[in-house]
């Protein structure tokens, strides 16, 4: 009988294991130190809160979590065709879609759709880091428009690059080629992309441009992207046509155009310049000393930061950077027509000048910026400043 | 009939055919371990008191087997009534008692090593402080609020297996309830993308949910890989409080109910020490012109605050850190990126065993055994030779 009462209790004792497992627990315990500064892989901080929202791991693609194959049934569908041959590779880290085309002799080439919050660190950051991935040395920011093109990408034009590499990067054997596609979408950046052994790209160079095209971008007319329709505050990039011309810009009523931009009384002289990436809009100022380029661009938040902004474009003409308590003194209020207020800076270099103005309104910052050889800057100041003066959000 | 039972239950018929059993379970665990993966198999095989064994990609149960608890029970049993009905205690059988008494604990030592037991990791960069452990397998939802001070949270957390579609929580430390509209044991999180996801509604209303989209992933069961589980749940006050994203890959959340800021966070089980390490160098060393790891080294500062204890440890390869019955092992070793500092990173294996010794008493209570009962004989034996010598 003592074995049996032995037995029982082991037996309880044994199936009791692993209770407790479900069991809701409370507890007090010291707070977490707070998290150190999200950073991109370029160092610099990155200017959207979802992207510091989102982990490291999401952003960069670098997960320990399991990354395991999902099958095409699962997927919703896609808003583009998908060209024959190409096979679905299941999307990792950043991609929201993932392709491939291999050859029976090993060559191979690597299809993917990433988006990314905001610029992703820049254009010419995103170009030389796809450089260095097939062996090239850096670009300029001067060499980038020898590099760019122009492809349509369902109703609208995008900015697309052909880096053809030189070195055997491949298993030592084939060099490889980048063809990579831009399109800025509200507050992020979709990035198309076929990489791989340089003949096979070149060979699957129509079917990309096919694809590009069949890119279901949503709106009509090319001035809005599904993404944007679905966000009330993210405008899409504007067709060169919706911003055009040299008188005021249509009222879209409500506070803005209809394709979500301010509205903003052009001045004469000024040629609306084609798609660039991160821009809004973007205009030419034509002068035999060098054109100026006018851009305009938005960010969520403070986009990074005010004296960060004023800061970069320093570096950008040769400027010191400001310590946080000297943007007062070399900067000052500008108001718009619609009543809005913005701070407004002259950054002149030995060479370039940058005048600025940064609007904050609400949750999104609003860039307007010149940039032009100083000369010239100082010709278009006026009427630079006029044309901030005249917006009407 | 009670004599039959004990007839049946001691009998060494019994011991053969489980100890048979014991090995075709071992075989079909094995096997199972290529599509279930360790852990998995683990709890179906062994950690359970039935099992079935079924070929890789059907759903039928093929081979019915014992699990390893009712294996292990039965062998406990089997010993313990067998000793007290057929054996009698001599002096000459004192070796195979202690053989057996060795076995037994053995036996109960993995009883109370599957019961007590827990596995945590402590990951760590340089200069940081860790004073808890985490699961490497379980998650758990926490709810958490200042508690007073500016240095303790009060936590409440919900573990992840309570997490079911259309179940509301409610518990009486948290002024809202939760309804859960979806959960994943998998699932990788990513930005919602223009183009891609425009037919896609945002995971969820609020926070970092209505930026981004959840992907449901097949569970993974390999080793190098683990779930990271999400879930979209709605929180309701005295109104509702929207719907939030939550995963194993987001960082903290804020939602202010009723004046108090909660944060909630999807995060891998927290064991909180009463002590604090902290990383102060990794040291990585490989073989020259290899990848092959020769030394694997972290110096970790260990405070404790109620024995004043303020001392520095090497941890690495085959010599642990032992402290407050918990032993840190070196498992993993790495670099942040550059753009992050490019600080080195630790992961020690944290084991808590209490019964850690009972491997080794056992095996030392076997290998006596074995040795007083051959001695005995060995004595016997000579003694038997030498009239015959003589």
């Amino acid at each position: 009988m003592r074995f049996t009462v032995v037995t029982v209790v082991s037996a309880l004792a044994w199936m009791a294991v692993g209770c407790g497992k479900d069991e809701v627990r409370v507890y007090q315990a010291p707070q977490d130190a707070p998290p150190v500064a999200a950073a991109n892989p370029q160092g610099k901080t990155t200017q959207t809160p979802s992207a510091s929202e989102v982990p490291e791991s999401a952003a960069s693609g670098s997960s320990s979590s399991a990354r395991s194959e999902s099958s095409a049934s699962e997927r919703p569908a896609v808003p583009w065709t998908v060209p024959a041959g190409w096979e679905e590779k299941p999307a990792s880290g950043m991609r929201v879609a993932s392709y491939g085309v291999k050859r029976p002799d090993g060559r191979s080439v690597d299809i993917s759709v990433v988006a990314m919050g905001g610029g992703a660190g820049g254009e010419l950051e995103n170009v030389n880091r796809w450089r260095d991935q097939i062996g090239l040395e850096p670009a300029t920011e001067a060499d980038l428009a020898g590099l760019r093109s122009i492809i349509p990408a369902g109703n609208r034009q995008v900015v697309m690059y052909q880096l053809d590499g030189k070195k055997a990067v491949l298993d030592g054997k084939y060099p490889a080629r980048t063809l990579a596609a831009i399109m800025p979408a509200g507050e992020m950046t979709v990035f198309f992309k076929i990489t791989g052994e340089s003949a096979l790209v070149a060979e699957q160079k129509p079917q990309f441009l096919a694809w590009l095209k069949s890119v279901d971008t949503g709106g009509g007319g090319g001035e809005s992207t599904p993404e944007a329709s679905a966000s009330s505050s993210a405008p899409a990039p504007a067709s060169p046509a919706a911003v055009s011309g040299g008188s005021e810009r249509a009222s879209g009523g409500g506070g803005g155009g209809a394709d979500g931009l301010p509205n903003w009384q052009v001045p004469s002289g000024w040629k609306a310049a084609g798609p660039k990436p991160m821009r809004l809009a973007s205009f030419d100022i034509p002068d035999a000393a060098g054109n100026g380029d006018v851009s305009i661009s938005k960010l969520s938040g403070n986009g990074g930061g005010l004296l960060a902004n004023v800061n970069r474009w320093r570096g950008q003409v040769g400027l010191a950077p400001l310590e946080a308590g000297a943007l007062a003194a070399n900067s000052k209020t500008v108001a718009t027509a619609g009543g809005d207020s913005g701070t407004w800076v002259e950054l002149v270099g030995t060479e370039k000048t940058i005048l600025g103005a940064i609007v904050a309104r609400g949750e999104v910052s609003w860039f307007f910026k010149l940039t032009a050889p100083s000369a010239v800057a100082a010709q278009n100041r006026e009427t630079f400043e006029q044309f901030v003066r005249s917006i009407r959000f | 009939m009670i004599s039959k039972l004990f007839q049946f239950l001691s009998s060494l018929r019994l011991t053969v055919v489980l100890l048979g059993l014991g090995v075709v379970v071992v075989f079909f665990g094995t096997l199972g371990q290529t599509s279930d993966g360790l852990y998995v198999a683990q709890e179906r095989y062994f950690r359970s008191w039935f099992a079935y064994w079924t070929p890789h990609g059907s759903t039928f149960p093929v081979v019915p087997l014992p699990g390893g608890y009712l294996l292990g029970t039965m062998l406990v049993i089997n010993l313990i009534v067998a000793h007290f009905t057929r054996f009698k205690w001599t002096w000459s059988k004192s070796g195979i008692f202690l053989t057996h008494i060795g076995i037994i604990l053995l036996l109960l030592g993995q009883l109370a090593t599957d019961m007590l037991a827990r596995e945590s990791i402590m990951s760590f960069r340089e200069g940081d402080t860790r004073n808890y452990s985490e699961s490497s397998m379980d998650f758990e939802l926490a709810f958490l609020r200042s508690a007073g001070s500016n240095t303790l949270d009060q936590v409440v957390a919900i573990p992840a297996v309570r997490l079911k579609p259309g179940d509301e929580l409610h518990h009486e430390l948290l002024p809202f309830g939760i309804r859960v509209k979806e959960a994943y044991e998998n699932a990788r999180i990513r930005l919602r993308a223009p183009v891609m996801d425009s037919n896609r509604p945002p995971a969820a209303t609020q926070g970092v949910g209505a930026r981004i989209v959840i992907d449901a992933q097949p569970p993974t069961r390999t080793m190098d890989a683990r779930n990271v589980p999400a879930a979209v749940i709605e929180i309701s006050g005295p109104s509702s409080l929207g719907t939030w994203a939550v995963s194993g890959e987001l960082k903290p959340q804020t939602v202010a109910v009723e004046g108090t800021e909660w944060r909630l966070e999807y995060r891998s089980v927290r064991d909180y020490k009463p002590f604090a390490l902290t990383l102060l160098k990794t040291t990585h060393e490989t073989y020259p012109g290899t990848d092959i790891p020769k030394n694997f080294q972290s110096r970790v500062r260990l405070r404790n605050a109620e024995s004043h204890e303020d001392r520095e440890v090497d941890i690495y390869m085959n010599s642990p850190l032992r402290f407050g019955g918990y032993t840190f092992f070196q498992y993993q070793m790495g670099k942040e990126q550059l753009a992050d500092g490019g600080r080195g990173t630790s992961a020690l294996q944290v084991v808590r065993n209490p019964s850690w010794i009972t491997p080794y008493l056992g095996c030392i209570l076997v290998g006596v055994g074995l040795l007083v009962q051959f001695l005995m004989h060995l004595t016997k034996f000579i003694a038997q030779r030498k009239p015959r010598a003589a």
